[in-house]
């Protein structure tokens, strides 16, 4: 009886704790490009205003957005971490801008790895993806 | 409308021709709809508007609020639209949307249709069919999902011609943390002027319309301020019937025509000559014709973690004409829990009665039959121009509930006060989607 509930306990205290961790914290991302482009680094403050179509290149360089799944886990943290907004609110947003023809979102990919792929096959790219799947086929501009 | 279905015709054709599209720019398309279903409780009571001999429009105003009736029906709020942007290059794109709107008899009508040309990266030039930016909320009007209301404000948003035949340009300034956007324009247009408020319906003519709109943004806050200016004519104004004007043959020429009748006969005695002036120009001051009307916005939007605040104010000043001095404002207050949200919004009007009647002189002096026409006739005139101002208020509370990604329901109760036309209360419930 004691040994169980020990046990339970353990498990439980475990499962808590890795709850818990996972709230507090999230996936690094890694912002990456086309090992071709231009672009080294960047800021998030950038990536926000290029992601909400405010701009269209970074220091110079013409960038395109790519979007991930935005009903995906890493849709939402890039949503939450970068644009300070919900998916709810930054469909809202789009809503305002694509029925004005003043801009559309960017393109959705279903996970890190199509992301990967669509950054290789254009110059201009950028997107987000989950650090641990970076790989040596693109560059990586930024790691939060 | 001509030039612009030049340019969809070409774009069409250019279109067809599969070089002229890049691989990786598809054509897009993208539409919106809201479903929706109200009814008013008008209120009885003798200092209701709508029951005043001045008013215009007779029994309609009394059955009705913002169109809305004592029974339930699904027609004033449904709109559905469907928008297609096909890129041609690398910088023009053409732009076309089709909007179908119960309120209008299910119309189809083309709300948009441009081309699109980036400058530079901050520039962008429009040409064609646009929506008019007169206020905060006017490019995506129809778009319910975009904002937390069944509708922005009623009394606010009352200018009735949405799109306009032109150019525009828009340039982006980016300076440090805020973005500060100019946008300049410039065309003309014939409407069909839908005045929800009053129930009717009138040709519009817009020409050399020109406006400037300036809005800055900061995270949380945009702050906007725009102006405009145009000259306006209702050319069809003078066959305006309403049973109120039967003493003075039922619509406006008629109205008109009695007022120079009279000024003809005082013109043919010197004693009352100098009066006559007065009656010719109250005839002339029933018609649009060409006036010079401008108008000015300042608007302001705190969205700030769950807190919104909305705030407008406007002022349309006609040069002359039967059309009120139009002054409208706003606040609106909304918190949002969860995939709620409450909201609290005031809106009032308090327009100036255009005083085209004043220079309709007493004439009980010279006698008491002209005494009486010419009191008739001040009547006459002033419940004309009573017909196009608004004074009121109306305060709103309503829900909105994101029940799904790209869909919200919305319920919505308005009270409303209306000095002019029927007064009571509005219930309405929408379902906005976007796809």
């Amino acid at each position: 009886m004691t040994i169980l509930l020990k046990k339970s306990l353990v498990l439980t205290s475990v499962l808590f704790v890795t709850l818990f961790a996972s709230i507090l914290s999230h996936a690094e991302i890694a912002i990456i490009a086309n090992k071709s482009s231009k672009l080294t680094t960047t800021k998030i403050a950038d990536i926000e205003r290029v992601y909400l179509g405010k701009r269209k290149s970074l220091t110079g360089v013409s960038v395109t957005p790519l979007n991930q799944d935005k009903v995906g886990e890493m849709a939402k943290s890039f949503n939450k971490i970068v644009l300070n907004k919900t998916s709810k609110q930054v469909q809202s947003y789009w809503s305002k801008l694509i029925f004005t023809g003043k801009g559309t979102p960017p393109e959705e990919f279903l996970n890190d790895a199509e992301v990967i792929n669509a950054v290789k096959e254009d110059p201009n790219a950028i997107g987000y993806i989950d650090a641990k799947s970076v790989d040596g086929s693109i560059k990586v501009l930024l790691k939060f | 409308m001509k030039i612009s279905t030049t340019i969809a015709g070409v774009g069409l054709a250019l279109l067809a021709y599969p070089h002229f599209t890049h691989a990786n720019d598809d054509i897009k398309v993208n539409g919106f709809l809201t479903i929706g279903a109200g009814f008013a409780l008008i209120d009885d009571d003798e200092d209701s508007g709508a029951n005043s001999s001045d008013s215009l429009y007779g029994s309609s105003s009394n059955e009705t609020i913002r169109s809305y009736e004592e029974n339930l029906t699904f027609h004033q709020e449904t709109i559905l639209g469907m928008q297609v942007v096909a890129p041609i290059s690398e910088k023009l794109s053409l732009t076309g949307q089709l909007v179908t709107r119960g309120i209008q008899d299910y119309n189809v009508e083309a709300a948009w249709a441009y081309a699109s040309y980036e400058a530079s990266e901050n520039l962008t030039l429009r040409m064609g069919r646009f929506r008019i930016p007169f206020y905060l909320y006017s490019d995506y009007l129809e778009v319910g999902y975009a904002y937390h209301w069944v509708s922005p404000p009623n009394e606010m948003y009352v200018l009735p011609f949405e799109s306009i035949d032109g150019i525009d340009a828009v340039y982006n300034m980016p300076i440090g943390p805020f973005d500060a956007t100019i946008q300049a324009y410039a065309g003309s247009v014939n409407d069909d002027f839908t005045n929800v408020d009053k129930d009717f319906s009138i040709l519009t003519v817009i020409r050399n319309q020109v406006g400037l709109v300036f809005t800055v943004e900061y995270d949380w806050l945009t702050l906007r301020a725009s102006a405009h200016t145009n000259n306006s004519s209702y050319p069809e104004f003078g066959d305006f019937y309403s049973e109120a004007l039967e003493p003075v043959g039922g619509t406006i020429d008629g109205l008109a025509g009695t007022l120079i009748g009279i000024g003809d006969q005082l013109d043919s005695n010197p004693i009352s000559q100098p009066l006559s002036e007065g009656y010719y120009t109250a005839a002339q001051g029933l018609y649009l014709n060409e006036e010079r009307f401008n108008f000015a916005e300042l608007g302001m939007r705190i969205d700030w973690n769950n807190i919104l605040l909305v705030a407008e104010a406007s002022e349309l000043n006609p040069s002359g004409g039967p059309v009120a001095d139009v002054s409208r404002w706003f606040a609106s207050a909304g918190y949002t829990f969860n995939d709620f949200m409450f909201h609290l919004t005031y809106t009032e009007a308090r327009d100036t009665q255009s005083d085209i009647s004043k220079t309709i002189y007493d004439l009980s002096d010279l006698s008491q039959e002209l005494g009486q026409t010419s009191n008739l006739l001040t009547q006459a005139v002033d419940g004309v121009t009573r017909s196009l101002m608004t004074t009121g208020n109306t305060i709103t509370a309503g829900i909105r509930y994101d029940f799904t990604a790209g869909a919200a329901l919305k319920l919505e109760y308005s009270e409303i006060e209306d000095d002019q036309e029927a007064s009571g209360s509005l219930f309405r419930i929408t379902v906005d989607m976007v796809f």
